[in-house]
């Protein structure tokens, strides 16, 4: 089975490192960062299977980088996870390629048979 | 017959005075202000054009007539101690100033009105001189602002502490997932006490949503949205429910003439809300009636339970007011301001053992403005 690389991009860091060993636990490559710059870092370096992004983050926030992802091309799907349930937002994520925008607080659960079938 | 001869004036006093109290009688009647003259015993001596517009009385109704029939309760039965107290002790508490108090109509209507009252010397036909002015209106307007601004910061504060309750919440949950997992793994007995920990963590997100949801009321998108639908899903969402706890449903909708400009998710929410409560207000059965009915110029939607009522002195509709031990009495705020966005308005009526109904009562699609 071919091992997904994921990206995961939060400026805090409990929930960058509790989403950075859930998916390690679930057999996923986990490349964690946590800022926007160091996001973009990445993806305009690194191949991955998914990104995982919180909305606001220092450096760039994650509608930026999905108008990164759009502009490069890169075909890359990417899930906003974010406190701020405001639809404008939402909305936004959707209109720029989001695959989907996840409310905290996570259900770990939830957002891993997202990821899946986002995968699959 | 031959006319009456006019009397001419022989002094120019005489003339000065008959001319003032012309033009006084001509302000008394014209004027906007309702004028209202008692005398010492309270009795009326004037009610002019005014008064009789306002209080719905004509002027030969109330003359002669205690003052106190224009006063609802307690103003009614205390007045004529007012007049006793001020004759004896001198102490004015209505004279010399503006003040609020309530008016009542011959139609029994209670309405606001600003009062001011002028004294006349003891021998004088007229002893008190009351000019009132009807500020129902302005009232309403001065409430339905003041509950439009309390609703917005209730929405501000919502929204912030949805955020900022939201980052630690999801990391509380995010670390006791991560351990719950692990205990599992390796059968751990305290992996229940993690288990309640996330139950917690679940209330609270519920809460949370529930904040949210008042801070996403001002962003919904319009459009014309039949009460009829609305009341159809509900229906349908309830059922189960009603008949695990033996309520009978009982539905009157008119497909296609309530229809009103809203948000149709937010309206099925109100509708949804409504009904559950009326549900949870009858844990050994009964009745629920779902009617949406259309009255010129309002379409209403209304949900009547045949429950436990709501005590008397409880604000249902104020934020965090509840009798309901699990509930945050958030609900019915949201409901209620909701509604309010869309330029409706939601009452309620209760009799304790016996029911409740709300009604939400929104313009009709068209007529917005005029609402």
């Amino acid at each position: 089975m071919t091992q997904h690389r994921l990206l995961i991009a939060d400026d805090d860091p409990l929930c960058l490192s509790a989403l950075a060993q859930f998916f390690a636990e679930e057999g996923f490559i986990v490349e964690a960062v946590d800022n926007g710059t160091a996001a973009l870092d990445q993806l305009g370096s690194e191949s991955f299977s998914l990104l995982i992004t919180d909305l606001n983050m220092p450096g760039a926030t994650g509608l930026e980088l999905l108008a990164f992802i759009k502009k490069a091309d890169l075909k890359l799907p990417a899930f906003i996870i974010s406190a701020n349930t405001d639809s404008e937002a939402k909305e936004q994520a959707g209109a720029m390629g989001a695959a989907g925008y996840i409310k905290k607080p996570i259900q770990l659960d939830d957002l891993l048979e997202c990821v899946r079938n986002q995968l699959s | 017959m031959a006319p009456v001869k006019e009397r001419i004036p022989k002094s120019g006093s005489e003339r000065t005075t008959r001319y003032k109290e012309g033009v006084l009688a001509r302000i008394i009647s014209t004027t906007q202000d309702s004028v209202v003259f008692i005398d010492s015993s309270g009795a009326i001596v004037e009610f002019n054009r005014a008064a009789e517009a306002t209080f719905g009385y004509e002027a030969r109704e109330v003359l002669g007539c205690n003052v106190k029939m224009l006063m609802p309760d307690p103003y009614r039965k205390e007045h004529d101690g007012y007049l006793e107290n001020y004759k004896r002790t001198g102490e004015a508490r209505a004279i010399g100033t503006i003040r609020t108090v309530k008016g009542r109509r011959k139609s029994g209507e209670v309405f606001p009105l600003e009062l001011s009252i002028t004294e006349l010397p003891p021998d004088s036909p007229v002893r008190y001189a009351a000019f009132l002015r009807d500020i129902s209106e302005k009232s309403e307007m001065q409430a339905k602002l003041l509950e439009q601004q309390r609703l917005a910061s209730l929405g501000m504060a919502s929204s912030i502490l949805a955020h900022e309750v939201g980052n630690p919440l999801n990391n509380i949950g995010l670390e006791a997932q991560l351990l719950s997992r692990r205990m599992k793994k390796t059968a751990d007995p305290s992996a229940a006490r993690i288990g309640n920990i996330l139950d917690e963590i679940e209330r609270l997100r519920r809460l949370l949503d529930e904040f949210r949801s008042v801070a996403r009321v001002h962003q919904h998108a319009f459009e014309p949205c039949d009460l009829a639908d609305v009341g159809d899903y509900t229906v349908r969402q309830i059922e189960q429910q009603a008949k695990d706890f033996r309520i009978v449903l009982e539905r009157k909708v008119e497909w296609g003439r309530a229809v009103v400009q809203g948000h149709p998710d937010k309206l099925r929410q109100v509708a949804l809300n409504l009904a559950k409560n009326a549900i949870e207000a009858m844990p050994d059965g009964g009745t629920l009636r779902l009617t949406v009915t259309v009255q010129e110029d309002l379409a209403a939607l209304t949900v009547e339970d045949t429950g436990v009522g709501v005590p008397e002195g409880v604000k249902i509709l104020d934020a965090f007011q509840t009798t309901k031990p699990d509930c945050t009495g958030l609900g019915l705020a949201i409901v209620n301001q909701i509604v309010t966005s869309h330029r409706g308005c939601l009452s309620w009526q209760s009799v304790p053992g016996m029911g409740t109904l709300f009604r939400v009562a929104l313009p009709m699609f068209g007529q917005e403005n005029s609402a």
